[in-house]
C-alpha cells in the first residue's frame, strides 16, 4: 500500500516538475518547427529610402505616426512592399464628457488633410504639422505630388512643405496657415514648388560642417534642437554653435534663425 | 513764427501718415468683445498680430495691465504659436510674458498669440498694454519687423456683476471634453545640456483650450511630477517605462508612453532551481513514506 502510494506521489512529482519547467522554461518542448521564409520586394522598396510610389521604406516612415494616420497611438510600422502597416496602431479611445446628464459618449472628429501640388521630378516632399514632421513622399517623374494626413482633429494649424531635389538642395518652407473643419476634408492644392526655390543646400552650410540650426548634429533641425536652445535661453556663455548670430547669448533672433532653417 | 509751427507740425504727421514704413507696418493688437464691464465679471482679451504681409516666426513680449484687473487664466487654444519658449504666464505683478516660436512662419491680419480671462477688481478705468515686443521675420537673420501696438483700456464699472449680467456675457466658456493631441516623447542626450545626461523632450496641442501642464512618471511604481521640456530623467539606466502626460486647461488627459531603452531582462529560472525544488519535494515523499511505515 505505501509503495503505491509513493510510486503514485513520485509520478505526480515528476509530473509536476515537467510542467513546471514547461511553463517556465520551454526547456522540455521536443516539437521541432522549420520555416521557409518568402520574400517578395518591390522594385526600389527595401533600400531604407522612401521613393517614387512608396509610403514609407524600412525604418524610413517619412516622419509618419499611428498618430498622422488617424490613430491615438501605438506603433506605425512599414510592410515589406513599403506601404504603411498600423496593426500595432491604437483606435481613439471614446471620450466620456463630464458635461452631466448621465455622461453622454462623444467619438472625437477628426478630418483629412490633403495635399497636392508640382514640384520637379522625384523631389522629396516634406509636409510639416505645427512644425513636426507629419509625411514625406517622392513626387512622381512629372512632377506631381498627393498625400494625405489623416486624423486630424478641427482646429487651427500651421502646416508646412518643402521639398528636397536630387541633388540635396532644399526650398523655402511653405507655410499654410489653415483651419481644419470637421464638415469636410480640407484640400491644401495647387502647391507650385519650382526649379529655383531649391536654393537651401540640405548639405553643411556652417564651418563646422553642419545644417544651420542642427544643434545635436542629426541633420534635421527640429524639436529636439529647439528643446536643446531653449535650456539655453538667456543663460550666460552658451556654446558656440547654440549661439547662432555669435552675439554671445541666445534670445530670440537664435530661435529665428533656427525656424527658417527648420526641416521637421 | 507760430503759423510756421503749426505747418511744419502737419507736415510732419501727414509725411508719417502716408509713409510706406507705416502703412507695411503690421500691428500686435488686444480685441476685446467690450470696453465696459462690471466689477467682478470676467472678459477675455486676446492678443493678436496682423502681419500685414510680412512673413513672421518668432515673438516675445509682455501684456501689461493695471491693478484694477486681476487675470484669472492665460489660454493658448487655437494659438498660431507652435512651440512656446516661455508659455505666456504672470511673472510679476500685472504682467504676462510670452516668448514663441512658429517654424517657416506665418502671415494674416488675425492670427491669435494668446487670450487672458481678466476680471474687474476695482472700478475705474484700467489700461492694458503691450511692452518690450519684439516681432521677428522669417528670413533666417532674424529681423525686427515693423510692428506697432495699441493698448486699450476698459471700464470697470460700481455695478457688482450678478447672474443676468453673466447671462448677457459676450465671453462664452470654452467647453473642451477633448483630450490634447497625441505626441511621441523623445529620448536624448547631448553634451550640451545636462551635462550629457540623458533628458526627454515632448510637446502637443490642445487645439481648443489649449495646454495646462505636462506631467512625468518614471516607472509603473513612480508618482507623476509636473513636468518641462526638456526634462532630465532621473533613471539614466533607462530600464523603465517613461509616461507623460499631457493636461489642458480642461482637465482632459492624454498619456504618452516611451519604453525602456534597457529593459530589464526577464530572468528564466536555471535548472539550479528546479533540483533544489526536486530535492525539496523528495524529501516530502520520504516523509510521508516514513510516517506511512509508521503506521
Amino acid at each position: 500500500m505505501s509503495t503505491k502510494i509513493s510510486i503514485t506521489i513520485t509520478s505526480l512529482l515528476i509530473l509536476l516538475v515537467v510542467s513546471l519547467s514547461i511553463f517556465l522554461n520551454n526547456s522540455f518542448v521536443f516539437a521541432v518547427t522549420e520555416s521557409v521564409s518568402l520574400s517578395a520586394s518591390v522594385a526600389g522598396c527595401g533600400d531604407d529610402s522612401i521613393g517614387v510610389g512608396e509610403s514609407c521604406d524600412g525604418a524610413d516612415l517619412g516622419g509618419a505616426s499611428c498618430v498622422s494616420q488617424g490613430y491615438a497611438s501605438g506603433t506605425l510600422t512599414c510592410s515589406s512592399s513599403c506601404a504603411f502597416n498600423t496593426s500595432s496602431c491604437v483606435s481613439a479611445t471614446p471620450v466620456v464628457s463630464n458635461s452631466g446628464g448621465g455622461g453622454v459618449v462623444m467619438l472625437p472628429t477628426a478630418m483629412d488633410v490633403i495635399f497636392t501640388g508640382t514640384t520637379v521630378p522625384l523631389a522629396k516632399i516634406y509636409i510639416l504639422k505645427d512644425g513636426q514632421l507629419a509625411a514625406t513622399i517622392v513626387a512622381l517623374p512629372d512632377g506631381k505630388f498627393t498625400t494625405t494626413i489623416r486624423g486630424v482633429s478641427p482646429g487651427f494649424y500651421n502646416f508646412g512643405v518643402y521639398g528636397e531635389d536630387v541633388k540635396k538642395n532644399r526650398s523655402t518652407l511653405l507655410a499654410f496657415p489653415i483651419y481644419v473643419t470637421n464638415s469636410a476634408p480640407t484640400n491644401i492644392g495647387d502647391i507650385v514648388i519650382k526649379y529655383d526655390e531649391f536654393t537651401v543646400p540640405s548639405k553643411p552650410q556652417t564651418s563646422t560642417g553642419y545644417l544651420i540650426g542642427d544643434l545635436n548634429r542629426d541633420w534635421h533641425v527640429n524639436f529636439l534642437d529647439f528643446s536643446i536652445m531653449k535650456y539655453w535661453y538667456t543663460k550666460y556663455l552658451p556654446p558656440k554653435h547654440i549661439d547662432l548670430n555669435n552675439d554671445k547669448k541666445v534670445d530670440l533672433i537664435d530661435f529665428s534663425i533656427m525656424g527658417y532653417y527648420w526641416t521637421g | 513764427m507760430k503759423n510756421f509751427f503749426k505747418i511744419f507740425i502737419a507736415t510732419f504727421f501727414l509725411t508719417l501718415s502716408f509713409s510706406p514704413f507705416l502703412a507695411n507696418a503690421g500691428e500686435v493688437f488686444l480685441s476685446t468683445k467690450n470696453i465696459e464691464f462690471a466689477r467682478g465679471e470676467d472678459f477675455i482679451v486676446e492678443v493678436k498680430l496682423n502681419t500685414q504681409g510680412q512673413q513672421i516666426n518668432a515673438v516675445e513680449g509682455e501684456l501689461v495691465f493695471s491693478s484694477g484687473l486681476g487675470v484669472k487664466s492665460i489660454s493658448d487654444g487655437k494659438s498660431v504659436i507652435n512651440f512656446w519658449i516661455q508659455k505666456p504666464q504672470i511673472t510679476k505683478l500685472g504682467n504676462v510674458r510670452f516668448s514663441g516660436l512658429t517654424p517657416g512662419g506665418f502671415n494674416g491680419d488675425n492670427n491669435l498669440l494668446f487670450k487672458v480671462t481678466f476680471s474687474g477688481k476695482v472700478p475705474g478705468q484700467n489700461n492694458i498694454y503691450l511692452n518690450n515686443l519684439r516681432v521677428l521675420l522669417n528670413d533666417g537673420l532674424g529681423t525686427q519687423a515693423n510692428i506697432t501696438t495699441i493698448p486699450i483700456t476698459v471700464l470697470i464699472t460700481q455695478q457688482i456683476n450678478n447672474e443676468i449680467l453673466n447671462l448677457f456675457s459676450f465671453d462664452k466658456v470654452v467647453t473642451d471634453n477633448e483630450p490634447p493631441e497625441g505626441f511621441k516623447p523623445m529620448l536624448a542626450s547631448d553634451p550640451l545640456i545636462y551635462n550629457g545626461y540623458e533628458f526627454i523632450t515632448f510637446t502637443t496641442q490642445d487645439k481648443i483650450s489649449g495646454i495646462d501642464h505636462y506631467e512625468v512618471r518614471e516607472g509603473d511604481l513612480g508618482i507623476y511630477v509636473v513636468a518641462q521640456s526638456p526634462y532630465p530623467l532621473k533613471n539614466q539606466k533607462l530600464d523603465v517605462p517613461i509616461y507623460v502626460k499631457a493636461v489642458d486647461r480642461e482637465g482632459n488627459q492624454r498619456v504618452e508612453v516611451l519604453e525602456p531603452k534597457n529593459p530589464i531582462p526577464v530572468s528564466k529560472p536555471g535548472m539550479g532551481i528546479f533540483a533544489v525544488l526536486g530535492l525539496f519535494l523528495l524529501a516530502i515523499v520520504l516523509y510521508i513514506k516514513k510516517q506511512l511505515q509508521t503506521k
